[in-house]
């Protein structure tokens, strides 16, 4: 959709068109339904935030301005929804927040065993693939989102840039940190299948 | 895949930190080139870059479909709302009285006795004394108010001075239910206790008149600008209401607003003297003292602030003010 056709769409929701209103959400809902989805792990989570997501955009249409994507605009409030979600079930839960200032960088590099197989084909098992989403669970909020919004929903460093109101110039290393770390859980989860004389791999030695 | 054993690669990591860009597009020609030179001899890289590229790939094909029930429900709720466009207003109504309130309650601060010089008698009189010579001019559309603000705030940032006393916990809440029905359940005497004060938004009128060139305060509040550039002091209390998202009213507050707010609502820090904070918090309200307990029970937000000043109700639609 172009920036033109995105501004009349806007439009005519704000004029209460109802189809006008629909296309926006047949046109958006899976994304931002896997983002909900991949940020809390839950469908019906996912499944409200999104609905959600669209009536508060209809809501405040009047702030949408055009200076961002419409999409990047809706995942801004899909993401905010979300983690508003995540830290009202830490809270019920009693748990520690972590808080959005938490880069979950832990120190640990990405130490690289020998693999018996291709990750591409250790990934295209259905169970590995599983795997991934629940090692990603298991980031921190930031990490997790900026993933989200960069390999689920295909958004550029720049509109991450945008979206996350993050500093100039940092999305490159942390969504590589993030990255580096969700490998990690990955490896220690024993997903990729390390060759039978790697068992002191964390000592090792280089090749 | 090699059988060599394992391999510390802490050295590669700003490597596999290129690689992680390449992998998005994000590398010029010239790092790509370098990096390729890299992976040509480093077969750690190389895995890591497998690795790295199979996540991605997981992430970005394992697409679930929502149910179909997603779109029509959401479409249902959407008209749902729309025809009770009519009844949220009703609710609404209280911010736009507020803002109202406000306004008067500052003509009225501005033309009693104590606040040319009354000291402490008057708990609300210190923000009232410290007035901007600023002179407001509502701008013609509300859709550039919110720049038009931002400048306002540059150009008075020096004036008005917030007093010394902290504001108190602004994570304080304010009130203990926060369900919205609630909020609808006795409107006839919320509206009847608000509507009580608002003759005196026509007294204030007069005085405030250049900075609110000609205007009653109705007709501000038919163009959806209310406006004033004078230090406000009083409680601001941010709503938590469904939806209470909207540039419906916006405070300035003098001080910290709490970060989740912050992050949440998209609030716009403004310039300030050193050492102070100042933010432009949407969707929130001033009260003052007397009807902080009224307004509260109304609104179910937080407390953020003991100084404010509204600015504005913006972007109202046309058709969201009829009740």
């Amino acid at each position: 959709m172009t920036r033109e056709e995105e501004a009349r769409l806007v439009r005519e929701i704000r004029a209460g068109d109802g189809d006008a209103f629909e296309t926006l959400v047949r046109e958006n809902q899976t994304r931002v339904y896997n983002l909900a989805l991949r940020m809390t792990g839950s469908e019906e989570d996912a499944q409200d935030i999104a609905q959600e997501t669209f009536l508060k955009a209809w809501r405040t249409m009047g702030k949408y301005r055009g200076e961002c994507s419409l999409g990047s605009w809706l995942y801004r409030i899909a993401s905010n929804l979300s983690i508003d979600l995540l830290r009202k079930n830490k809270r019920q839960q009693r748990e520690k927040i972590v808080s959005l200032e938490d880069n979950g960088e832990d120190g640990r590099t990405l130490e690289l065993p020998d693999l018996r197989e291709e990750p591409q084909t250790i990934l295209e098992r259905e169970e590995n693939r599983r795997a991934v989403w629940a090692c990603l669970e298991k980031l921190p909020e930031e990490q997790r989102l900026i993933l989200v919004l960069r390999d689920v929903n295909g958004l550029s460093y720049e509109e991450i840039e945008a979206s996350m109101g993050l500093e100039m110039g940092t999305v490159k290393s942390r969504i590589f940190r993030a990255r580096e770390k969700l490998a990690n859980l990955l490896l220690d989860r024993g997903t990729f299948d390390l060759v039978p004389s790697s068992n002191s791999w964390k000592k090792g030695r280089r090749g | 895949m090699s059988q060599e054993g394992v391999s510390q690669v802490a050295e590669c990591r700003e490597w596999m930190e290129q690689i992680s860009a390449s992998l998005d597009g994000e590398l010029s020609p010239e790092e790509e080139q370098a990096l390729e030179e890299h992976l040509a001899e480093c077969r750690d890289c190389r895995t890591a870059m497998a690795l790295l590229r199979s996540m991605a790939k997981v992430m970005r094909e394992d697409t679930v479909q929502p149910p179909e029930k997603l779109a029509e429900g959401t479409r249902y709720l959407f008209e749902q709302e729309k025809k009770d466009r009519g009844f949220r207003w009703k609710r609404w109504r209280f911010t736009a009285i507020a803002a109202v309130i406000c306004l008067a309650l500052f003509g009225v601060i501005k033309l009693a006795p104590w606040s040319a010089g009354g000291g402490s008698a008057a708990p609300m009189a210190a923000g009232v004394r410290a007035e901007s010579d600023v002179k407001v001019s509502a701008p013609a559309a509300p859709a550039s108010a919110l720049n038009e603000m931002k400048y306002m705030a540059g150009g008075t940032a020096a004036a008005p001075q917030a007093p010394e006393e902290p504001a108190p916990g602004p994570e304080t809440e304010v009130c203990v239910d926060n369900t919205a029905e609630a909020a609808e359940a006795e409107p006839t005497e919320q509206m009847s206790g608000l509507r009580s004060a608002a003759p005196a938004a026509d007294a204030g009128e007069t005085d405030t008149a250049d900075g609110l060139p000609g205007a009653s305060a109705q007709d501000l509040w038919a163009n959806g600008t209310i406006y004033s550039a004078e230090s406000l002091p009083g409680y601001v209390i941010y709503s938590q209401l469904e939806g209470a998202d909207s540039y419906y009213s916006v405070c300035f507050v003098y001080g910290p607003v709490p970060e989740t707010i912050r992050t949440n609502r998209e609030c716009t820090p403004l310039e300030s003297p050193e050492g102070q904070e100042r933010w432009l918090v949407p969707h929130s309200v001033c009260v003052n003292e007397g009807l902080l307990e009224q307004f509260s029970e109304v609104y179910y937000g937080d407390l953020l602030s003991q100084q404010g000043l509204v600015i504005g109700i913006l972007d109202m639609e046309e058709d969201q003010w009829q009740p």
